[in-house]
């Protein structure tokens, strides 16, 4: 929640200091429809928050201010001697003289102008430091913020135009009604008194890298200033500014360089240090590109005077079209603001595809000489090229549909001259508007130079860093100017990536006609690749009412489909919505939404007012690459992870099987220990019983021995107890006496008894004699029988 | 959030994906708008439409992500089938190579996305080899064929994967309706609303084991020594 705070309160800071910048274009533009553009735009921008109480007092020092650029322009005249800044001496001769000597007499301005502020600065610091920081602990202002609206805010006063210069006595006649009559709230006048113009603005001074010297004054006075606005910034209890948390010098040093607050600076000098990078002999190259199309410029203007068509020859300015031709470098130092409303409003169409490649320092004949060889070598792509070809009605449907085959050529070349690239879906939407303003080769040296130089590369490379990095910025951008919004969405589930995607893959040409891509281009090429963030983000603020009444599909579906519908022209809206087909309709109605039907002027317009700082694009970036690297880290780790706990899960499995024969043994080992235990069970009681038994046994024994021991005491007390037991003991003495006695008698008896058995057996001797001899006299008489027999028989 | 429905609609959020130009987007034309176009332009990131149908006694509404086919447009894609509940997988019958990203397709679905996502796998352009008689009866693909990629194939990993499939006609109208019928029967009423919010319940059940589950080999007579 208190992120969504401090976020707010930037926002509202970020609205005023761009009302402030229009504030400071209209003092010095009389244009009367200028003045009323500015106003509508700045009550588009200011807040409701704009707080009144700063109203009283707040004039004062803006007058100051303009005293400043009247003092200014006093001290130019008088140090016109120096002329730091080199011109080029490749003008054609179609420059006249007067506005080469214009420039240079203006150039010189920026120095003292800078100069001048720097000390007013210091004075107003010495007389007032109190006074400011009490308002910034009052009004929370990130440093951040203020530097860019005074490095713009400044901006205007090194292009004075001849009117000002005329007319300085005016400005001063009455300064305070020409601000009020211009703006009629405060707080944005406020903000002149809080942030003293900040001699920023020389820097821009950057003609070539060689002669990017450090403005050492405004440096030291800028520092500070910051330290004074540090100090506020500490003492304030609510602000967490990124100040606070970055280290100091590098943030001194960020904010000390313009690059970091103006998207045309900063994209002029990576294009120049690109070109200074590269050896003398392809810089030569590139210089003799240049000089070649600049040679043109006379060709095209005689062509069109030759036509006659004078609305046509009015509506270019061709004395600043010619300069910018001539010396881009110096028309982006000295004529910032004028450059950037003249892209604005659109390069001319005829100037253009040269305007663009001067810009880029595309144009190069040895990558044309290429280009011709390479055409000739086939693309593994060359078949999606064409089916998409076919089948994409940007393409089909525009002009270019006569350079269809020159179209496939620059893409499929490219496909080829990049294979890391090679062909991604959306590139068609980059190349056409290339070869709508120049030749096939020209074209593709101009491909070759965004891809590589802005960016585009990484967009179409298949990892598509560039477009999350472009998603992830968008993202953090509308969090900061919009953040009910932004955390609607998020809220919602809606991402970017579902709606933004086509977007900035084609530069909005997935979904605008062509004539809105090119002017679209204008900026990018200007402003570099993240200026369509401007346009994204301006889109979204445009409909913010409406997106936070819409539920998720519907949410995605405007998102997709009717954001763009805001700049249409009321008739189209109303058609449009008694024809809700989505995808069906989209190609009838791309074909009935010509340039007359969208406001283009306005959506151009509107995008430029959105502010976007180098700077903080570069915070988010790192930002964006952190996390990006963390999801790397965290992917790779998540793979690791993966792999190994696929070798855990086999792992798991193994032992699980052995788990599984573990078990069965042990259910084995349990049962036979169960046995076991039973037989140790019935053991035991078999033992228990025989213990009893022998406890039993024991027992007997006792007794017995106790019924023993009692038994002889018995035996022996009758023995001693002679008294007791004589009858006894006489008794059975005499028993024993007559047993004796009684044996006596039986043994005599059977003395007796054994003589006559012998005398017996003598007798049984004799008688068995007696029966011998008897049985022989038998056996004699037997025989003698027999022999009676036999004569008795006979 | 996406519940002002009545209580019978479910929301069923499916991704179509399948290799560059197999004709995601006309099937989607094709059901939603009933409706064709020759030579739809390439999708650029991913499109969203929605489309109601009956089914029985539910309504079901469909949220459809139709996604960018082109090789590249992938890293996007996880964005989208996450949190679906049903995804479609198209490859071109004329195009041996889409059916190869196909199975890719479906192996990603199978390791990245909701568990228990319903998927079916889509032959598109079957209008273009009606013409072949002979194909129709023996199931081959003969020489002369416009097709390249078998009904057999298709079923095969279709049985494989355990997926649904269809060879349908985004020109003809053949069989297109019918998928989406056939996806919005299968997913389970208790799903409802879940893929209105991706954000939600960012819960990724891909291939983890639930060490929490009980080991069911468990020996109640354990060691009591």
């Amino acid at each position: 929640m208190s992120d969504n705070e401090t976020g707010d309160t930037s926002t509202d800071v970020f609205h005023d200091a761009k009302a402030n910048v229009t504030g400071e274009e209209v003092t010095q533009d009389k244009t009367e429809s200028e003045t009323v553009d500015k106003d509508e735009a700045f009550k588009d921008v200011v807040s409701a928050e704009a707080e009144e109480s700063h109203e009283t007092g707040s004039l004062e020092p803006a007058i100051e201010s303009v005293e400043v650029e009247e003092g200014d322009n006093d001290t130019a005249t008088i140090k016109s001697s120096k002329a730091d800044i080199p011109v080029e001496g490749t003008r054609t001769e179609e420059t006249d003289g007067t506005i080469t000597s214009k420039v240079e007499t203006e150039t010189e301005q920026p120095a003292e102008h800078r100069e001048v502020i720097a000390n007013q600065i210091q004075e107003e610091h010495e007389n007032y430091p109190n006074e400011i920081i009490d308002d910034d602990a009052e009004r929370v202002v990130s440093p951040v913020e203020e530097v860019q609206q005074l490095s713009t805010s400044s901006a205007p006063a090194p292009a004075p135009e001849a009117a000002p210069e005329a007319a300085p006595a005016e400005v001063l006649d009455d300064p305070q009604e020409s601000i009020v009559s211009s703006f009629d709230s405060a707080s944005m006048v406020k903000h002149s008194e809080e942030i003293p113009p900040l001699p920023l603005r020389d820097q821009p001074v950057y003609i070539n890298m060689e002669d990017a010297v450090e403005p050492k004054a405004a440096v030291k006075s800028f520092k500070q200033w910051f330290n004074l606005k540090l100090k506020s910034v500490n003492n304030s209890r609510e602000v967490l500014t990124p100040a606070t948390t970055l280290d100091q010098e590098e943030f001194l040093r960020e904010l000390g360089d313009i690059e970091n607050f103006d998207l045309l600076v900063s994209r002029l000098n990576r294009n120049n240090r690109d070109l200074f990078s590269k050896s003398d002999k392809d810089r030569q190259v590139l210089n003799t590109g240049a000089t070649t199309l600049r040679m043109t410029f006379n060709e095209i203007k005689t062509g069109i005077q030759y036509t006659n068509n004078e609305s046509l020859i009015k509506s270019i300015d061709w004395e600043f079209w010619s300069l910018v031709c001539n010396d881009y470098t110096e028309v982006v130092n000295t004529r910032h603001d004028q450059l950037i409303e003249n892209i604005t409003d659109g390069i001319p169409k005829e100037l253009r595809g040269m305007v663009w490649q001067l810009m880029t320092n595309s144009k190069s004949f040895s990558l044309e000489e290429l280009y011709r060889t390479l055409k000739l070598e086939d693309s593994p792509f060359e078949k999606a090229i064409k089916r998409d070809l076919a089948r994409t009605s940007f393409v089909t449907t525009s002009e270019v549909k006569n350079k269809i085959d020159d179209l496939y050529e620059v893409i499929k070349t490219y496909s080829v001259f990049d294979p890391e690239v090679g062909y991604t879906q959306g590139m068609a939407f980059i190349t056409v508007p290339l070869l709508m303003n120049m030749g096939s080769s020209e074209a593709f040296c101009m491909l070759v130079t965004l891809m590589k130089n802005y960016g585009f590369r990484e967009l179409f490379m298949p990892s598509m860093t560039g477009l999350h990095l472009l998603l992830y910025q968008f993202d953090r951008i509308l969090e900061d100017i919009a953040p009910d919004l932004f955390s609607y969405l998020q809220r919602s589930g809606v991402r970017s990536s579902m709606y933004a995607t086509q977007w900035f893959l084609t530069l909005f040409g997935y979904k605008f006609p062509l004539d809105m891509v090119l002017r679209i281009f204008d900026i990018v090429i200007a402003e570099g690749l993240q200026s369509v963030l401007k346009f994204a983000v301006n889109l979204m603020l445009k409909s913010k009412d409406h997106i936070l009444q819409l539920k998720f599909d519907d949410l995605v579906s405007f998102l997709k489909e009717k954001l763009f519908y805001y700049y249409l022209i009321k008739t189209d809206i109303v058609q449009e919505e008694s024809n809700p087909s989505l995808m069906t309709g989209f190609q009838r109605e791309l074909k009935s939404i010509t340039l007359e039907s969208y406001r283009l002027d306005d959506f151009v317009r509107d995008a430029m007012k959105v502010e976007l700082l180098p700077l903080n694009l570069k915070r988010y970036e790192a930002e964006y690459e952190e996390i990006h690297r963390l999801e790397t880290e965290r992917e790779e780790e998540m793979e690791t992870l993966r792999t190994s706990n696929g070798q855990l899960t086999r792992e798991i499995r193994k032992l699980e099987s052995a788990y599984a024969v573990l078990n069965r043994e042990h259910v084995d080992v349990a049962n036979e220990m169960i046995q076991g235990k039973v037989l140790i069970a019935n053991l035991q009681d078999e033992n228990k019983s025989l213990e009893a038994e022998v406890a039993d046994l024991n027992l007997r024994v006792a007794s017995l021995e106790k019924e023993l021991s009692e038994q002889k005491p018995d035996r022996k007390g009758s023995a001693t107890s002679m008294s007791s037991g004589v009858e006894l003991s006489s008794n059975l003495e005499m028993e024993v006496k007559k047993t004796m006695e009684r044996n006596l008698e039986v043994m005599e008896e059977n003395r007796g008894l054994e003589e006559q058995l012998s005398l017996l057996e003598g007798e049984y001797d004799s008688l068995k004699k007696e029966l011998e001899e008897l049985k022989i006299t038998h056996k004699d008489l037997k025989h003698r029988w027999g022999s009676l027999r036999k004569v008795f028989g006979e | 959030m996406s519940a002002s429905q009545g209580r019978t609609t479910t929301a069923v959020k499916l991704v179509l994906l399948g290799e560059a130009a197999v004709g995601k987007s006309s099937l989607v034309l094709r059901f939603v708008n009933n409706d064709f176009e020759e030579n739809k332009e390439p999708t650029i990131g991913a499109a969203f439409l929605t489309q109601k149908c009956t089914i029985g006694e539910r309504t079901i509404k469909f949220e459809i992500w139709d996604t960018a086919g082109q090789e590249r447009f992938a890293s996007l894609a996880p964005m989208y089938y996450r949190n679906a509940q049903a995804a479609l997988v198209v490859y071109d019958i004329t195009k041996p190579a889409s059916f190869i990203k196909a199975r890719h397709w479906v192996k990603e679905l199978r390791e990245q996305a909701t568990k228990g996502i319903v998927i079916a796998l889509c032959g598109n352009k079957y209008d273009l080899t009606v013409n072949d008689e002979a194909e129709e009866d023996s199931g081959e693909v003969s020489e002369t064929s416009k097709r390249k990629v078998s009904v057999n194939e298709g079923q095969t990993l279709a049985e494989e994967e355990g997926l649904m499939f269809f060879e349908t006609s985004a020109k003809t109208a053949y069989n297109v309706n019918e998928v989406f019928l056939a996806i919005g029967k299968k997913i389970p009423e208790a799903s409802q609303n879940g893929g209105a919010n991706p954000s939600r319940g960012e819960s990724q059940a891909n291939g983890r084991i639930d060490l929490s589950a009980p080991v069911s080999s468990e020996d109640s007579n354990a060691c009591a020594c």
